[in-house]
């Protein structure tokens, strides 16, 4: 397998995305992909196990990770260009990361851009990071996915917000963490079947770019492993208690979703009819369905089911806008008579979009945009002008 | 316009936002353009290709103009072609529809003008000043196009005509202003976009379609031809300029350290994005010590961002005007721009055709290698349209664009005779 390149490969970027890699390495050994994890903190990588790891930045980050930069995570994965070359499948490549941090959002940012270079077809399954996280990790994550998605239109962004949704409030911590790697790395292993299955009606990365097409999306995951003789009612009853699905009518709302089935070479067509039938049930009648099936002499248990659904981001559950350009707030304080600090209102130092040399002249417009502000600046990209050596 | 028999001696200007550009040639058998004479000087008073000091640009034409004559030795007093561009520039589709009379006696040569007469007529309004209008292929049921149905059996025919149109105020000025260096001369502007495809694509190209894009420093036209003509044309104006305020603003640079910068561009790296870390990296500003180093992959970010962002607007404006699928002989790419490395390779991801970089056909000159260039396809292609335009008023049997199949037929067929093909 060193040698060769894989059909499909499932590449971890950061601490979050590296535990989902190792979760699908562990949980489907025999299943042929190419697992791979990066990160900047080697002791990490060594922890998980991984006969493929990547150390980001080894040579000035000393395996030590980024500290959260965003930049310095971005730059330390473009040093290992090739490495990554050889990390991507031919027929897909699923790449997994936790957005928020350093070493995750950085790393997958430059990989899109190598994945958009090659040619390569990649589908990127993010994570954004739960409330308890904080507003600035919040703001970081949703800056990345803004520049991920400039960048390549194969991005389901899933908010870990779902995941308490479906878990109890007195689920201990460490299950809970467990509980969202596990079923993030059951997703991945099951899309990555879809592809290698035996395609009865196809399914293609062509259908996910058309679901994404329309703007920002919600989106939600669903994955459900059968077990043997599972009928398809124990089968949606599972799907629906899939903890990034957003609870029981998770699929009910959903403006499109794709729905993925792969199943042993045992399959009947009467058995793969009736659970399409109760899985177009839990859909709306005017939701856009795309349908995808087929079988994998791997899997010896019943069929699996991944559903991805999306409605429209509205940015309801995102943290409070800022301006476009704004920094860091910076939040003064009063005192009170006995000393204690009272926080006053935030208030924002605000960069003024910079019109340079265009500035007075008529703008040019397309649509609301005024193309004379610069590119980078209107889709908030941060360039990155290197340290001084 | 001069008459036949005598030496047609053309003129062709373009008041660019970077450079002012004029070119005198005159044409010889083979349909080769024989340039007499080229000038070129910095532009100072045009912005967004748009003329904002008019005194200013008034005394670089009588430079220009002065120049022009010595070089050419020839006094210039008609067949003046100017290029006019700018946010002012539009076009609008009008159509028309003609129910066959016999039907089974096939459709007749009247109706057919008739038809194309009917979808040229639009009421622009006063302020605005018609520069082309450029038919289509006329419809017929069951979804067929031809040029020319004379005969065909079918019981109506429809059309479509563009019209490309300037402000009149606008057109009015860059014509007064060459008056003023001139005398009284009968100027004809030209729209920048549908002048460059002539010297840009070969008669079969045109045929067969093509986009030709042209990257100035103000503004960026584009024009996509397909038999009978120029199919459709648009303008946005972001050019070269937006590039360098691009880095102004990212780098923290001054705007001419950005322009320099975009010209060592080619020593260092490209306009498509090279991720390396920071690893490549180029001098910034003059002086030999202490010089200011950034990241090419910074450069490259900002301009990749830009073009790719300018690519998509037109692309997704051709899909909008079901222009692109007219296209089946690829791209050129021509004007300043086209000289960025890489760009071909840019354009070719956003429009999934080929793409090249295109430089005048045809041209010969005493400075050769001065016309291999693709800044000057415009200037060349103000000659050749308004040589078309020169042959349409003479001739009053047909229309416009009814010449320019003509002119296109006997290019190829001279095309084929001087190459042997």
């Amino acid at each position: 397998m060193a040698n060769e390149t894989a059909s499909v490969a499932v590449l971890g970027l950061g601490h979050g995305g590296s535990r989902v890699a190792a979760g699908v390495f562990e949980a489907f050994p025999g299943d042929g992909f190419r697992v791979t994890a990066a990160d900047t903190d080697q002791r990490a990588l060594d922890s998980l196990g991984l006969p493929n790891t990547i150390v980001l930045g080894a040579g000035w980050a000393k395996g030590q990770g980024c500290g959260g930069d965003v930049k310095r995570g971005e730059r330390a994965a473009t040093g290992c260009r090739s490495e990554f070359e050889e990390a991507f499948g031919s027929t897909l490549t699923v790449v997994v990361a936790g957005l928020g941090g350093g070493a995750g959002s950085g790393a997958a940012i430059a990989v899109a851009r190598l994945a958009r270079e090659l040619g390569r077809p990649t589908v990127f399954l993010v994570t954004l990071p739960i409330a308890m996280e904080g507003r600035a990790r919040r703001l970081q994550a949703e800056e990345s996915l803004r520049e991920l998605r400039e960048t390549v239109d194969t991005v389901i962004a899933v908010a870990s917000d779902n995941l308490f949704s479906a878990l109890a409030a007195d689920t201990p911590a460490p299950l809970a963490f467990a509980t969202a790697n596990r079923v993030l790395a059951e997703t991945v292993a099951v899309w990555g079947r879809i592809f290698l299955a035996q395609p009865l009606f196809p399914i293609d990365l062509a259908a996910v770019r058309s679901l994404l097409a329309t703007g920002p999306m919600d989106c939600r995951v669903g994955v459900t492993q059968g077990a043997e003789g599972a009928t398809p009612d124990q089968l949606v009853d599972e799907l629906k208690r899939s903890p990034f699905l957003g609870g029981p009518d998770g699929m009910a709302d959903a403006e499109a979703a794709l729905v993925g089935v792969v199943g042993g070479p045992g399959l009947s067509m009467g058995q793969l009819n009736e659970l399409m039938g109760r899985l177009d049930a839990c859909f709306s009648p005017n939701a856009r369905l795309f349908k995808g099936g087929g079988t994998l002499a791997t899997v010896t248990t019943g069929p699996q089911v991944l559903v991805l659904t999306c409605r429209r981001d509205t940015g309801a559950n995102r943290p409070r806008q800022l301006e476009l350009f704004a920094e860091s707030p910076v939040i003064s304080h009063g005192k009170r008579g006995n000393g204690a600090v009272l926080p006053k209102q935030e208030e924002f130092g605000l960069v003024e979009p910079s019109l340079g040399v265009f500035a007075g002249s008529d703008p040019t417009k397309v649509g609301t945009e005024n193309l004379d502000i610069p590119t980078f600046q209107r889709r908030g990209i941060r360039i990155d002008l290197g340290t001084e050596e | 316009m001069s008459r036949r028999g005598k030496r047609d001696i053309l003129t062709g200007v373009e008041i660019g936002t970077k450079t002012i550009k004029a070119l005198v040639g005159e044409f010889r058998d083979g349909d080769v353009l024989s340039v007499l004479a080229v000038v070129e000087q910095p532009s100072l008073g045009v912005r967004k290709g748009r003329i904002e000091n008019e005194r200013q640009v008034t005394d670089q034409l009588v430079q220009v103009f002065r120049d022009l004559q010595e070089a050419a030795r020839q006094e210039i007093t008609e067949n003046i072609f100017v290029a006019v561009t700018g946010a002012h520039v539009g076009t609008v589709v009008s159509s028309g529809a003609v129910r066959i009379r016999d039907p089974e006696a096939g459709v007749a040569p009247d109706e057919v003008e008739s038809v194309i007469a009917t979808a040229q007529t639009f009421n622009l309004g006063g302020q605005q000043e018609l520069l082309h209008f450029c038919d289509r292929p006329i419809r017929l049921p069951g979804g067929r196009e031809a040029t020319y149905p004379v005969g065909a059996t079918v019981s109506k025919i429809e059309t479509e005509c563009m019209l490309v149109f300037g402000q009149s105020q606008v057109v009015d000025t860059t014509r007064e202003l060459l008056r003023r260096v001139l005398g009284e001369v009968p100027v004809c502007p030209l729209f920048s976009g549908v002048a460059a495809g002539l010297a840009a694509l070969a008669p079969d190209e045109i045929d067969r379609g093509a986009l030709v894009i042209d990257l100035g420093s103000g503004v960026t036209e584009y024009a996509v031809y397909r038999s009978p003509g120029c199919f459709y044309t648009g303008q946005i104006t972001v050019g070269c300029d937006h590039l360098v305020n691009d880095l102004h603003v990212g780098l923290k640079l001054e705007s001419n350290e950005c322009a320099a910068l975009l010209r060592e561009l080619p020593h260092h790296g490209s306009v498509v994005l090279k991720d390396d870390g920071g690893k490549r990296r180029m001098p910034v500003g003059g002086g030999v010590v202490n010089k200011r180093m950034v990241p090419v992959a910074a450069v490259e970010r900002i301009i990749d961002l830009r073009l790719r962002e300018l690519f998509t607007i037109i692309r997704d404006d051709l899909d909008s005007h079901n222009a692109r699928e007219r296209i089946q002989c690829g791209i050129k790419l021509c004007g300043g721009g086209a000289l960025l490395p890489g760009i071909d390779k840019l354009a070719r991801d956003i429009f999934e055709q080929p793409v090249d970089i295109a430089i005048p056909r045809l041209v010969v000159a005493d400075r050769m290698p001065l016309l291999q260039s693709p800044r000057l396809v415009t200037p060349v292609g103000l000659l050749r349209l308004g040589r078309i335009m020169m042959a349409a008023e003479e001739d009053e049997t047909g229309s416009f664009w009814h010449q320019f199949r003509s002119e296109s037929r006997r290019m190829l067929s001279l095309f084929k005779d001087v190459f042997r093909i």
